[in-house]
């Protein structure tokens, strides 16, 4: 709101105050001329002025009609509202953060991402099979399940466990899993070997090394 | 702390289209580092911004901007794109801003303490001044932030979400974990609140 219009704003509230004399000098009608906004608020007041003295004329009690006093608060209100809104886009922007601040959250963070990496697949070796560690997974799984499927009847010997053939051939398994380490360091060619040997062959190749 | 990718007000997990945020999530999730990188850079700006507007320009931002990033790094592998990513980084500067809150109430350095620079007005103190004050541009902007930084937490965090953000209410909702309908009576309520602690100052600038 600028001087002109804060001058005249003032003149009006004093005349309406005085019970609406006459308090236009030649300035202020200058500037009514060329701000609609004051012309609009001087019609307006003007109306409410009106409004105001018809309803004390007509209500006995001197307090102002329902209606009249809804429509003047509703007015009010709204004109606070866009008062409201127009103090709130005022509010300048926040000044952005400093150039700095990216690294250091990238700093603060780092430990923490690292400990929350997702588990990375291995890179499959030179010349390697990629298939080679879940062939062997599966073959493990699949003489895991034959030896439980073939020992779940059998009640429980008060002796204690005897091994039967299946369960040598399961130890072999497990004994392979068990130098997990030296096959990983055995050539691809030699692993891609072991992995389609069917595990008779596989212990008789150990039993022909071992001599 | 709730974690905000688990919780949802309407209890839906639809499948929601895929923002930029999430879709960085995502990828950082499955491995691709320089994806959070890009993260921090593309949304550090809003969550300082968010942090200035509810909190003031006195808070630890830096700190707290960094203590925001390092809550979405511990919430990594339970993220679930359900709604837009602002929205759930939002949530978690909500509820670490109210925590922040919290934490200064014993020792408040108060809207209403004296300020040697003089820059903030108390809300009492805007109160008392009369449309003849003529208070300048920026006394009116400071009386409306110090305005605001008075208004209850849930009521603040929706207007600024709403006003300054410019999110709607069912994502202000997720914010506050609230319903569509809370959150507008929210709004309204904060503006009442405003509309009559600054009341004396806003009819001086009515025209």
């Amino acid at each position: 709101m600028n001087s002109p219009c804060q001058a005249l704003r003032a003149a009006l509230l004093d005349a309406l105050d005085r019970g609406g004399a006459p308090f236009l000098d030649p300035r202020h009608q200058e500037h009514l001329a060329s701000c609609e906004a004051c012309r609009r608020l001087c019609s307006e007041e003007e109306a409410l002025d009106a409004l105001l003295v018809a309803t004390a004329d007509s209500a006995p009690t001197g307090s102002l009609d329902p209606d009249a006093a809804a429509r003047l608060l509703t007015r009010l209100r709204a004109d606070l509202d866009r008062a409201l809104d127009a103090a709130l886009d005022r509010i300048p922007a926040p000044a952005p953060p400093s150039p700095e601040l990216l690294q250091r959250v990238l700093e603060a963070t780092r430990a923490e991402r690292e400990e929350t990496l997702p588990d990375v697949e291995l890179e499959p070796m030179p010349g390697g099979s990629r298939w080679f560690r879940p062939a062997l997974a599966a073959a493990a799984a699949a003489v895991l399940l034959t030896w439980v499927s073939l020992r779940g009847g059998a009640a429980l010997d008060p002796e204690g466990p005897r091994l039967a053939p299946e369960d040598t051939e399961l130890l072999a398994w497990l004994d392979v899993l068990e130098r997990w380490d030296e096959l990983e360091a055995l050539e691809p060619v030699e692993r891609e070997a072991l992995a389609v040997l069917d595990p008779g062959d596989a212990l008789l190749l150990e039993w022909g090394d071992a001599q | 702390m709730t974690d905000p990718s688990t919780s949802s007000p309407s209890g839906t997990s639809e499948p929601v289209e895929l923002d930029e945020g999430a879709t960085l999530m995502l990828a950082w999730q499955a491995g691709d580092e320089a994806a959070f990188e890009r993260l921090v850079e593309t949304h550090m700006g809003r969550v300082h911004g968010l942090l200035v507007r509810f909190l003031g320009p006195r808070a630890p931002l830096d700190d707290l901007v960094q203590e925001v990033f390092l809550r979405v790094v511990r919430a990594r592998d339970r993220y679930e794109p359900r709604a837009r990513f602002t929205t759930w980084l939002f949530r978690i500067v909500y509820n670490l801003s109210v925590n922040q809150t919290q934490r200064r109430r014993p020792t408040p350095q108060s809207l209403s303490a004296p300020d040697p620079d003089g820059s903030d007005l108390d809300v009492e103190d805007v109160a008392a001044l009369g449309p003849s004050e003529d208070l300048e541009r920026s006394d009116l902007v400071d009386a409306v932030q110090a305005a605001i930084a008075e208004l209850p937490e849930r009521q603040r965090m929706a207007l600024v979400l709403a006003k300054f953000e410019n999110q709607p209410y069912a994502d202000i909702g997720e914010v506050l974990g609230l319903k569509e309908q809370a959150v507008k009576s929210l709004i309204h309520r904060a503006r009442e609140n405003l509309r009559t602690r600054l009341a004396p100052l806003l009819a001086e600038d009515l025209v």
